[in-house]
């Protein structure tokens, strides 16, 4: 009996100090929502108080500033692209690489794994020198490539870690049948990756949505933009109305939610993936 | 002919792999080659001219006392942000590993803020510093030389610390429940089970946890870009950013690509050093 109160007591405490640690993580969010549903005269006025009306101006004036849209524009066209790239060329290596049991496809693991190490401020301005011989600077293509080519690394990891589960026997079933490597490829093993195209499509958008260094020194004139330089800029440009500021922000950040709550099964999946292995 | 079959396969077989091999050669490859030559030159990075200066830059590097407080603010971060991600996440895990209602709508709260752009993190939270401290009277860390960095240590630890928790969590599921059984049977008290039995079954989570943080917090610039601007002073100035001042606003190329190069080196050697050693620790535990 006094155990079972004490297990309660300590249930109770259990979720008392996970409610505490859940405030603590939307309390900034709050922030945001906060100014971006006031005017500019209810922040000075009222600071962080909650909103007494929802003032969907913010919003709309977002929207309206030209080179608002135009950013929304590029950070899609560059995901998606950016997606589509690293899922064939990822895919079509780590299911070489786990097949063929050959040294040089080993070494050649290796050494992409290595990206995952490397800073990018050592590869940054060669990087930038190389892009401006070949007129890629302030292109949205010269960004793809470059996002596409820091994320091999990893997509590669997780592509081989889930080929190796597969098993050989229908592939090899199928080349007996006359079928060549690629059909074997095409028709067999790349439906069967399904759950992982998953993991890495949705990996790869959050990370290309939200990455920031990059398009730094690669799109610094306005018309290419993605969302978060945009913002960056935005929030020096517009210090005085953060209301628009944050309006902005919050309407950036809706893929990214919407994404997160229908496929967070994915982003664990993928996140842990390195743990679980080792 | 055969032969040439043979050959024609094995052509057909690396072409699977042709399209990621030159997106990293292009990519990572040919930039890590080209950054070398340019730490022995005084290149600004603009002009036609690259003179030629043999060790000179390596020499400034080592003579810098410029460098001492990114270097100080870097470790600090990365100290402050490792410490606590690990310690809370795995505090976090050990408490939603329990079946109850409204366990997963916890996780998913705790974990939202990772699907946050760091940009966004930032803004955010230069906000609450500003105005929400301001109301509890307390005095914005990022105005003061002193606490800049925790504060900005404080966002990446409100950022990551759920995926902390998700990778602790994963590792605790596998912790066979006879042995913590076996373990209560035996009278250890909660203490006792944790360093015990816990700890050892999920070592290999650590191995790999504390690395990635490490890593991460090394890297840090876009806190910094961001939020600080490296400011007050240079107080808040991470490696990542000072190298990136030198290569872009102050185009210093041949300078800041040494520190770059030198910087790659101590990361991976830090790496594989702490790599190793939990790998050690792992097999003794």
């Amino acid at each position: 009996m006094t155990r079972k109160a004490r297990n309660n007591g300590l249930f109770i405490c259990r979720i008392f100090v996970l409610c505490l640690v859940c405030l603590v993580a939307l309390a900034p969010f709050y922030v945001a929502v906060c100014y971006a549903f006031k005017s500019k005269v209810e922040i000075a006025r009222t600071k962080l108080a909650f909103p007494t009306s929802l003032y969907l101006g913010n919003f709309a004036e977002a929207i309206g500033l030209s080179n608002y849209f135009n950013s929304f524009k590029n950070s899609i066209i560059v995901a998606a692209c950016v997606i589509l790239i690293v899922v064939l060329s990822c895919s079509t290596a780590a299911y070489i690489i786990a097949r063929k049991k050959n040294r040089i496809y080993n070494v050649i693991y290796y050494i992409f794994q290595l990206i995952i190490l490397l800073p990018f401020q050592t590869i940054m301005f060669p990087l930038y020198r190389q892009l401006y011989e070949i007129h890629a600077l302030n292109t949205l293509w010269g960004l793809i490539l470059v996002q596409a080519g820091s994320y091999v690394g990893y997509n590669v990891f997780l592509y081989c870690g889930f080929v190796k589960g597969i098993s050989v026997s229908l592939e090899e079933a199928a080349m007996i049948d006359g079928c060549s490597r690629y059909q074997a490829f095409s028709k067999i093993v790349f439906p069967l990756l399904k759950p992982i195209h998953m993991t890495v499509i949705i990996l790869t958008f959050l990370n290309s949505w939200n990455d920031f260094m990059m398009p730094m020194i690669i799109c610094q004139k306005e018309e290419v933009r993605t969302l978060p330089l945009m913002q960056y800029f935005f929030f020096g440009q517009y210090s005085s109305n953060i209301n628009l500021a944050f309006a902005a922000a919050l309407l950036a950040m809706i893929p990214t939610v919407l994404v997160y709550f229908c496929a967070q099964k994915y982003i664990v999946a993928g996140m842990t993936a390195g743990a679980v292995k080792s | 002919m055969k032969a040439k079959n043979r050959f024609k396969l094995e052509l057909m077989d690396f072409s699977f792999l042709l399209p990621a091999l030159l997106l990293f050669v292009f990519v990572i490859l040919i930039p890590l080659i080209s950054g070398i030559r340019y730490t022995f030159t005084d290149w600004d990075g603009l002009s036609a001219v690259q003179n030629f200066v043999g060790l000179k830059n390596y020499k400034t590097v080592f003579t810098d006392t410029d460098l001492i407080r990114p270097i100080g603010n870097t470790i600090q971060f990365t100290v402050v942000s490792m410490v606590f991600i690990n310690v809370i996440g795995l505090a976090l895990a050990m408490l939603v590993n329990h079946e109850f209602r409204g366990i997963n709508v916890i996780k998913s709260i705790i974990f939202i803020p990772l699907v946050v752009s760091l940009v966004l993190v930032s803004q955010m939270w230069m906000y609450v510093y500003s105005d929400f401290f301001h109301l509890l009277g307390w005095e914005s860390p990022l105005i003061s030389t002193k606490h800049a960095m925790l504060g900005l240590s404080a966002m990446s630890i409100w950022r990551e610390s759920g995926l902390a928790m998700i990778i602790y969590l994963a590792a605790l599921k596998g912790v066979p429940s006879d042995v913590k059984e076996a373990a209560v049977m035996d009278g250890a008290n909660a203490w006792q089970r944790f360093k015990n039995v816990t700890v050892p079954f999920i070592a290999p989570a650590f191995t790999y946890c504390i690395p990635l943080w490490m890593a991460g917090g090394l890297r840090q610039f876009d806190y910094t870009c961001v939020a600080t601007g490296g400011g007050p002073g240079n107080a808040s100035e991470s490696i990542a950013y000072y190298i990136y001042k030198y290569l872009f606003p102050y185009s210093k190329v041949g300078y800041g690509q040494t520190v770059a190069l030198i910087y790659l080196v101590v990361c991976i050697v830090l790496s594989n050093i702490v790599t190793r050693a939990l790998r050690k620790r792992e097999i003794e535990l």
